[in-house]
């Protein structure tokens, strides 16, 4: 990704840069040498540092939770439990269970018009499969380096994003929030969440910048990795709007060229539906190659269980079994998915209200998208998942944790929840 | 003259009044603080509790006379998913007192005796009041933990070492019905009170120490040694002649109110002599139903890490892995308050770490001691001083808290953490 250097940043290298002029032979002489625009520094080191501290405990919770845990086969895309054996090889082996079965297994070998390979969205696999050449042929290998290096790459581009729209006390809060979010643990894993949240991430923050053409290839990506990126396609239509609307205020005194103001707003609508050309081109493969274009959508139903609903119905259904459910042992997996889901519908609140359109128009489409498909016997069920790449919940916890007290609240809480979570994850098939 | 005297007499207790209210006004402060901490730490327990038995098969603890409580479906097991193990023992003392046949020896009677008394105001609810007294001298224990730091260190340390120890990995104990916090409450009392120079309400504090728990008899080594030390400075500034004859009685005065604490554990073995002929039973179930033996410290440690890298690879059988991790860890930072801190503090420590090393379960050498070392409070300070460096607190808290959400959670779920 080519980034333009503003004038802001050119300031900062006079005067020594965000991150202070860098020594003689120290690590910010090494950082320099990469090639990496020098106003990008500091938010790499800031994240890399989150990242790997939550890597190493997420690696060193996946020993214990094999040691002390009695976890359970998962089942394989072709119906035989995946193999269990005992070793320190489950630090990271253990993270190959639902899902990622299903990515690695579409990796190998490709899509069927068999069986459910056709609800998983290509963008992760194919990227897993072309890493893996690259492994020489070490998928699992590969399928941890796509998915950690999105997210390290997601993480820093918030981290920009925020910066941007906040300060940068409040990007540092936000990367470090969205590194322990409870449900986290998806986007550490070889789930295709990271690569989503890097694409979506990218492309607001693109947007953002005016840079339309970018955003709407990321878009593209985001549309190739989950559904959800239908939902970016609005998100940026309605910040095309929004920079339009800015630009006639600002210019209103001003003798711009009407014809001029109206190319460019039909370029940022365009470029802002491009990603749509990424659901459709998955769709199209479908259509070309099993004259099936409806099957990765059917399958939600057929195999998933997953029906139509209204977003209003899914939650009270939600939470009628979640108060039934909750005081029954080894029952509470309702309570579970509504208390976190609860948690996010009211963080998604303060984005409705506080944050910039295309970040509401993104969460609540999300939110809203989720909760209209719902598996009746758990209405809830992966929706604390797919909170996760809603990266503007960040935010309003990034804002609270400007309060005394509140940061380490923030961060106790929400580290103690992605352990537990992550210990269910890993020791039991519930949380998917 | 009559009036003048009076006068004069309105005059000091005003004073003494405005003296006691500003002495309350500077602990306002850290009371305020400890009391936002421990409220948010026990409600986030109270939910990590109601999660276990919801998302869990919880298993059936054992109670002290065999039998096996019945778990039943509720909201209730966020409060009582938590009454297991220890805590069945130190309520079924507090309801019936001690037996010789019934292995309660082994529990010291200051918590049971605690929770009777509180009981009685909680019209018998025991383990109403089990909660209560655990959980108001783990607060008060925060306090005076936050006041002794702000002493030793700054306000900012202080501020994190009340933080990092309600979040510690085997904090859950101070918050259970367990004896730890109550010995927690006096064992810092009683070391922040020798600091201050109060020495007999030291060792008071020792007396109730002791009868807490049996590693109260460290505070004596520790008292013992701040003793030494304040009468070493002493004699630095006391000059000659009545200077060091005084310095001398004050001496001996430290000494001996820091040999009290050994009253609590006399006192205990004399109870067992004078009602059931046999001082020696508390010490000795130790070995005959515990299944405890003599060790040395560096063999207990030896066996901990060899036993750890055997089983630490297969499935089940983590659970040397998880004491020697956390045994190891408390070692580390108690290196830092050997080297770092006051002498009171590391005999504290360290004379803590060997006794507990050196009774040992041949088949779980390191069992129970990540639990000892929660009460070892000096070990919070290593920490809170690193949590000065930027990035480093965020990482303590976070480390920390997820930690004990899963320490926590193997208490609830398992019957393997002690």
């Amino acid at each position: 990704m080519i980034v333009r250097v503003s004038t802001e940043s050119r300031d900062q290298r006079k005067r020594g840069g965000p991150g202070g002029s860098p020594p003689k032979g120290g690590p910010a002489r090494r950082w320099a040498r990469l090639p990496i625009p020098r106003d990008w520094v500091p938010a790499l080191r800031y994240c890399a540092a989150v990242y790997l501290v939550v890597r190493v405990a997420l690696f060193v919770l996946a020993a214990a939770a094999w040691g002390l845990g009695s976890e359970q086969p998962s089942s394989m895309p072709n119906g035989q439990p995946l193999p269990l054996t005992n070793g320190w090889h489950n630090i990271f082996t253990d993270w190959d269970k639902l899902d990622a079965n299903w990515f690695l297994y579409i990796a190998e070998h490709g899509y069927s018009s068999q069986g459910g390979t056709g609800a998983f969205f290509p963008g992760y696999p194919m990227l897993v499969r072309a890493v893996g050449y690259l492994c020489l042929g070490h998928l699992l290998l590969a399928a941890y380096l796509v998915s950690n290096g999105a997210l390290l790459a997601a993480l820093v581009v918030l981290y920009r994003l925020t910066e941007r729209e906040y300060d940068q006390a409040t990007a540092r809060r936000a990367v470090l929030y969205l590194a322990i979010f409870p449900t986290a643990v998806f986007l550490f894993g070889l789930y295709s969440e990271s690569l989503f949240l890097l694409t979506a991430v990218a492309a607001c923050y693109l947007a953002r910048r005016g840079r339309w053409g970018w955003a709407g290839l990321a878009g593209v990506g985001a549309g190739l990795t989950r559904s959800m990126g239908v939902v970016l396609a609005l998100a940026l239509a309605v910040e095309a709007i929004h920079q339009t609307i800015e630009d006639r205020r600002g210019r209103a005194a001003g003798n711009a060229d009407p014809a001029g103001r109206l190319g460019t707003a039909a370029l940022r609508l365009g470029a802002s539906l491009l990603p749509l050309a990424g659901t459709a081109g998955y769709l199209l493969f479908w259509q070309l190659r099993y004259h099936d274009w409806y099957r990765p959508i059917s399958l939600q139903k057929i195999w998933w269980q997953r029906q139509l609903s209204l977003p209003w119905l899914t939650l009270w259904h939600g939470l009628s079994l979640a108060v039934r459910d909750g005081s029954l042992g080894d029952q509470a997996w309702p309570t579970f998915d509504f208390v976190l889901v609860g948690v996010g519908l009211a963080v998604g609140i303060w984005v409705a209200l506080r944050a910039r359109p295309i970040y509401a128009v993104y969460t609540w489409g999300g939110i809203l998208l989720f909760l209209s498909e719902a598996w009746p016997a758990r209405p809830l069920s992966s929706d604390p998942r797919f909170l996760v790449v809603i990266f503007p919940l960040a935010w309003a916890l990034a804002r609270l944790g400007r309060r005394p007290g509140w940061h380490e609240g923030v961060v106790a809480v929400s580290a103690a929840s992605l352990a537990v979570v992550t210990w269910l994850f890993l020791t039991t098939m519930a949380v998917f | 003259m009559t009036a003048s005297i009076t006068a004069s007499r309105d005059r000091d207790l005003a004073a003494w009044r405005s003296a006691r209210l500003n002495d309350l006004r500077e602990w306002l402060p850290g009371l305020r603080y400890c009391a936002t901490v421990y409220l948010v730490v026990r409600i986030a327990l109270v939910v990590l509790g109601a999660a276990a038995w919801g998302l869990t098969s919880e298993h059936d603890s054992v109670g002290p006379d065999g039998s096996v409580p019945r778990l039943t479906n509720g909201w209730h097991n966020a409060i009582t998913g938590w009454d297991k193990q220890d805590s069945l023992w130190f309520l079924q003392i507090a309801a019936h007192g001690y037996r010789p046949g019934n292995d309660s020896a082994a529990f010291y009677p200051g918590y049971p005796m605690l929770i009777r008394l509180v009981g009685y105001l909680c019209l018998g609810h025991l383990l109403l009041a089990a909660y209560l007294v655990s959980n108001g001298a783990l607060l008060a224990a925060l306090v005076i933990l936050y006041r002794l730091t702000e002493r030793e260190y700054d306000l900012a340390t202080a501020r994190r070492a009340v933080l990092y120890l309600a979040i510690f990995p085997t904090a859950f104990f101070l918050f259970d019905t367990y004896s730890e916090a109550l010995f927690l409450l006096f064992a810092v009392a009683a070391l922040a009170l020798a600091r201050r120079g109060h020495w007999w309400w030291a060792g008071l504090a020792g007396v109730g120490a002791t009868l807490t728990r049996s590693t109260g008899v460290v505070l004596v080594a520790a008292l013992a040694v701040e003793a030494v030390q304040q009468t070493i400075t002493d004699r630095r500034g006391a000059g000659t002649g009545s200077g060091r004859r005084r310095s001398a009685a004050r001496a001996a005065v430290r000494l001996g109110a820091s040999v009290l604490p050994l009253a609590g554990i006399g006192g205990y073995l004399l109870f067992w002599q004078l009602r059931y002929h046999d001082w020696y039973q508390p010490v000795r179930l130790e070995n005959s139903v515990w299944g405890r033996v003599f060790w040395t410290p560096w063999h207990t440690l030896w066996r901990g890490l060899v036993m750890a890298w055997q089983y630490g690879p297969d499935a089940g059988a983590g659970w040397w892995t998880l004491d020697f991790v956390l045994v190891a860890a408390g070692l580390a930072l108690a290196v830092w308050v050997a080297v770092r801190a006051r002498p009171v503090y590391a005999v504290y420590c360290w004379g803590s770490i060997v006794l507990f090393l050196c009774t040992a379960w041949p088949d779980r050498p390191l069992m129970s001691d990540p639990r000892f070392l929660v009460v070892l409070f000096p070990l919070v300070w290593p920490l809170a001083r690193l949590g000065r460096r930027a990035g480093w607190h965020e990482g303590i808290v976070a480390v920390s808290a997820a930690s004990m959400a899963i320490v926590g959670w193997l208490f609830l779920s398992t019957t393997l953490v002690f």
